[in-house]
């Protein structure tokens, strides 16, 4: 097409409030979408990718950040000197625009039908019979099931992803030139994550829409991207088509970025066959009621349901599933945190399961526990060095000596000494997960139990953070249970892997068999769902 | 629907047991306080020879012991006798039902006014947050919240009943006016002013501080980007998106408040000579008249539960997320 580009962003800077970390959210940044493409904005925390998509809708939070510069040309109309109402009146009819969070992003008290209705109320609107089967037939072409159901539900009433299909219905409802999904998956499970970026690639592909797809996941890139922007630190280091980014990247930062994604297959690992056993769960069940006043009206969900393995000495055995599979449940039977209603938990020949809270104190030392939000699990109002401290010192271990230890694991966790003294929320994410892992250290365990300790990092962060992990259980010949949903992740550490699924293990194996020839139709699901599983990087760690 | 009425089932069985507790723990209480009914009796009679005074006591079984008292009283209660005023020669019943109306007049226009005006106003500085406007209303709202009621009350009478004359201070009709139809009407409404402004100020304080500091949290929300990105104009964002949201803890708070205040607002009511429960109450205590004191005890916490109930049922109604039941 000779005429302009349906999206130019030419220079664009948008500013940061005062005090913050730099001075420039998005620092003079040009790049142009034509119709029907998917150009992904791919970037770690903070780069700017996510400024540069509020901006282009007018959704800035003004007057705290504000664009200071450039041009934003929608069909050679400058957005940025566009005026309020004009801007009001391209939102949601031209311009669409999806979230990360689905399920926080649709208002709670208004009815499925509501609000789809309401954009097309506001922009063109339709007399009440054209309206409802226009809701129909938008929710019945984002692949949403039964919509006469549907139209009356409320959001809590969905899933995840039924949550996000609607607001795709939502941003598709005017039939918009732009699309906009800012991290439109990273809040959902993997099969769900599949389908979704099936459906937008869909969309795009019918309704000859450009698509500005937010994303930090190379993964998705791979799927779905036609062309891919690069960003750090507010800058677009690389500019180009898919194939050629992905392959054959120029930049270092967007070489060191593709490195750091885990690879989906597994090396083959030494065969601990003949370690000892330090941990065994056997027939685990765990099942949460609801009670009720009214006999036969409570509700029960059996969460774990006999879930049997063993952990070797030295052994990282991964426990993958997606959410409401149990992972997580089981692992906080196996610490203690909650109480299994069936089965045993060995360690070392010692059922913890049958033992009282006195009879278990000395037992819940072997086992410790990394969380998986560094933000949330450590106590924002102590020192470092004290958190660290604390369980050993509730073991007895005098305080010079517990607070030794501190100093110790904090060098052994690549944190300097001084940190002993400053509080967590001086600390960047991966460093807080350090400092996790340095507390569950610091009980000289045995089994480590970890849950998720990498989902909340970004990238580059995520590989240091699994690289000390496996450093410190080398050094230490710890075993450990990892729990993630993440296929590379569960590739890159596990020497086994067990996969959840509805509070059962459908498929327990050794890592590089089960990836390789997975036996399991649900298994071989997951596995098939993983985006960019086509794409091996070319690039080289 | 079965959870919701199984659950209202379920609340009324408690409900039950915690009014029998309230009336054995009244019942006990209140023969804790010094003051012996019989001997303010007698000396009203002016008759304090210690033999009339037991003759009183037998009469009116207050020389049975404390437990056998109490077990005849439940006995009346359970079958809707809450016992006779010896001081007003009156059913207590009937008492505090001449009374109950007034009372609801008075606090229920003032809620109704708390929460509109309340509301309103903390939407205005929600909206405006930073602006002069706001910062108007937090201070006026924390103003009056800091202000003590009676000394409110004495301003406003001060002010419009001394000063200008516009409004009478005392009582809820003008004695002997002989008004019938719209003017008793308009004489009443012009009595209310006073007292239900006093009341409500204070609780409009407090909504508008409430409703404020709500709507700025649920403005931060996800789903309000949303409304945003679907091009809908501010107005429609901020009422239907984020005050609707922001609603919630208002009606939680108002629904516990309407339960507390149709038991009757003692200070009020006396200060402006209102004829409702709560100067009923005052009255009664002054004059150790146990019987009827504890009728409107009584009263009062069957009405602040049944609003604790009503709130929770309107809950589910605002909120499609709360359900009942299960």
């Amino acid at each position: 097409m000779s005429e302009a580009p349906l999206l130019a962003i030419e220079n664009l800077a948008i500013a940061l409030p005062r005090g913050a970390e730099r001075a420039l959210a998005v620092d003079g940044i040009s790049l142009s979408l034509a119709r029907n493409e998917i150009l992904c904005i791919v970037g770690e925390s903070g780069s700017g990718k996510s400024m540069t998509a509020h901006a282009v809708m007018g959704l800035l939070p003004q007057p705290q950040v504000r664009a200071t510069g450039g041009r934003i040309l929608y069909q050679g109309e400058d957005l940025l000197a566009a005026r309020p109402e004009r801007m009001r009146a391209l939102r949601g009819h031209k311009l669409g625009m999806i979230f990360q969070e689905p399920m926080t992003a649709l208002n709670p008290i208004m009815r499925i039908e509501a609000q789809i209705a309401e954009v097309i109320q506001e922009h063109a609107p339709l007399d009440r019979a054209a309206l409802r089967a226009r809701v129909t037939e938008l929710l019945l072409a984002v692949g949403l099931p039964d919509p006469e159901r549907l139209r009356r539900a409320w959001p809590h009433r969905l899933s995840g992803g039924q949550r996000q299909r609607v607001m795709i219905a939502m941003a598709l409802a005017l039939g918009p030139d732009i699309l906009i999904a800012d991290e439109p998956t990273t809040a959902l499970d993997v099969t769900t994550q599949a389908q979704i970026l099936a459906l937008i690639r869909r969309i795009q592909a019918e309704r000859q829409m450009g698509v500005l797809l937010i994303t930090h996941d190379f993964g998705v890139v791979a799927e779905v991207a036609d062309r891919v922007a690069v960003m750090q630190h507010g800058r677009i280091v690389e500019i180009g088509p898919v194939a050629q980014i992905l392959q054959a990247p120029e930049h270092p930062y967007t070489r060191s970025l593709i490195a750091a994604v885990p690879r989906l297959v597994a090396a083959p690992k030494p065969v601990l066959a003949e370690a000892p056993v330090v941990l065994e769960a056997e027939q685990v069940s765990k099942t949460f009621r609801q009670r009720s006043w009214i006999p036969g009206r409570g509700t029960e969900v059996a969460a774990v349901r006999n879930v049997s393995l063993a952990l070797r000495r030295g052994e990282t055995v991964g426990i993958v599933g997606e959410s409401g599979s149990g992972k997580s449940t089981f692992a906080r039977c196996v610490v203690r945190l909650l109480d299994p209603d069936g089965g045993a938990i060995r360690l070392d020949g010692t059922d913890i399961v049958k033992l009282g809270r006195r009879a278990l104190r000395p037992h819940r030392r072997r086992i410790q526990m990394v969380f998986q939000d560094p933000y949330a699990s450590l106590n924002p109002r102590r020192r470092v060095g004290d958190i660290i401290a604390a369980g050993p010192l509730a073991h007895g271990v005098p305080r010079a000596e517990a607070e030794r230890r501190a100093h110790e694991l904090l060098a052994l966790v690549g944190l300097d000494a001084a940190s002993a003294g400053r509080y967590p929320h001086e600390f960047s994410g991966g460093q807080r997960q350090r400092i996790g892992l340095a507390r569950a250290l610091a009980m000289q365990p045995e089994v480590l139990v970890a849950d998720e300790p990498v989902s909340a990092l970004d990238v580059s962060v995520q590989a240091q953070v699994l690289a000390l992990l496996a450093d410190v259980r080398a050094r230490l010949n710890l075993s450990m249970l990892f729990i993630t949903h993440d296929l590379r992740v569960a590739a890159q550490v596990c020497d086994r892997v067990a996969v959840m699924y509805r509070g059962e293990i459908v498929e327990l194996r050794p890592t590089a068999e089960l990836f390789a020839d997975p036996h399991h139709p649900y298994v071989r699901d997951l596995l098939a769902a993983v985006p960019g599983r086509q794409w091996l990087p070319a690039v080289a760690g | 629907m079965g959870g919701r009425l199984g659950f209202i089932g379920q609340r009324l069985v408690k409900a039950v047991f915690v009014i029998l507790g309230i009336i054995v723990l009244n019942f006990l209480l209140i023969r804790l306080a010094p003051g012996d009914p019989a001997l303010v009796l007698a000396g009203e009679a002016g008759a304090a020879d210690p033999k009339f005074v037991d003759d009183l006591r037998r009469e009116f079984g207050l020389d049975q012991p404390v437990w056998r008292q109490l077990m005849i009283y439940m006995g009346g209660i359970l079958s809707g006798d809450l016992g006779f005023s010896y001081r007003q020669k009156a059913p207590i019943l009937d008492l505090i039902l001449q009374r109950l109306p007034q009372t609801i007049l008075l606090t229920g226009t003032a809620l109704a006014f708390a929460i509109v005006v309340g509301v309103s106003l903390g939407a205005m500085a929600a909206r405006r947050v930073g602006s002069w406007a706001d910062s108007i209303i937090t201070t006026l709202a924390l103003l009056v919240y800091a202000m003590p009621q009676f000394w409110l009350g004495l301003m406003l009478v001060l002010l419009f009943g001394v000063q200008l004359g516009w409004l009478p201070t005392f009582g809820m009709n003008t004695i002997n006016s002989g008004f019938t139809g719209i003017d008793h009407a308009l004489d009443v409404a012009r009595h209310l002013v006073l007292p239900s402004l006093t009341l409500g100020l204070f609780f409009m304080a407090v909504y508008a501080r409430l409703t404020r500091a709500s709507m700025l949290e649920v403005a931060d929300l996800d789903f309000v980007r949303t409304g945003r990105a679907k091009g809908l104009a501010e107005g429609r964002v901020q009422r239907r998106y984020i005050l609707r949201n922001a609603l919630l803890p208002v009606v939680t708070y108002a629904g516990l408040q309407a339960g507390y205040l149709v038991g009757g607002s003692i200070l009020i009511e006396t200060v402006f000579a209102w004829p409702g429960i709560g100067r009923l109450a005052f009255e009664a205590v002054l004059v150790r008249d146990y019987n009827l004191l504890l009728g409107i005890f009584i009263i009062a916490s069957v009405l602040v539960i049944a609003f604790n109930l009503l709130t929770d049922i309107l809950y589910t109604v605002v909120d499609p997320r709360i359900e009942l039941g299960t």
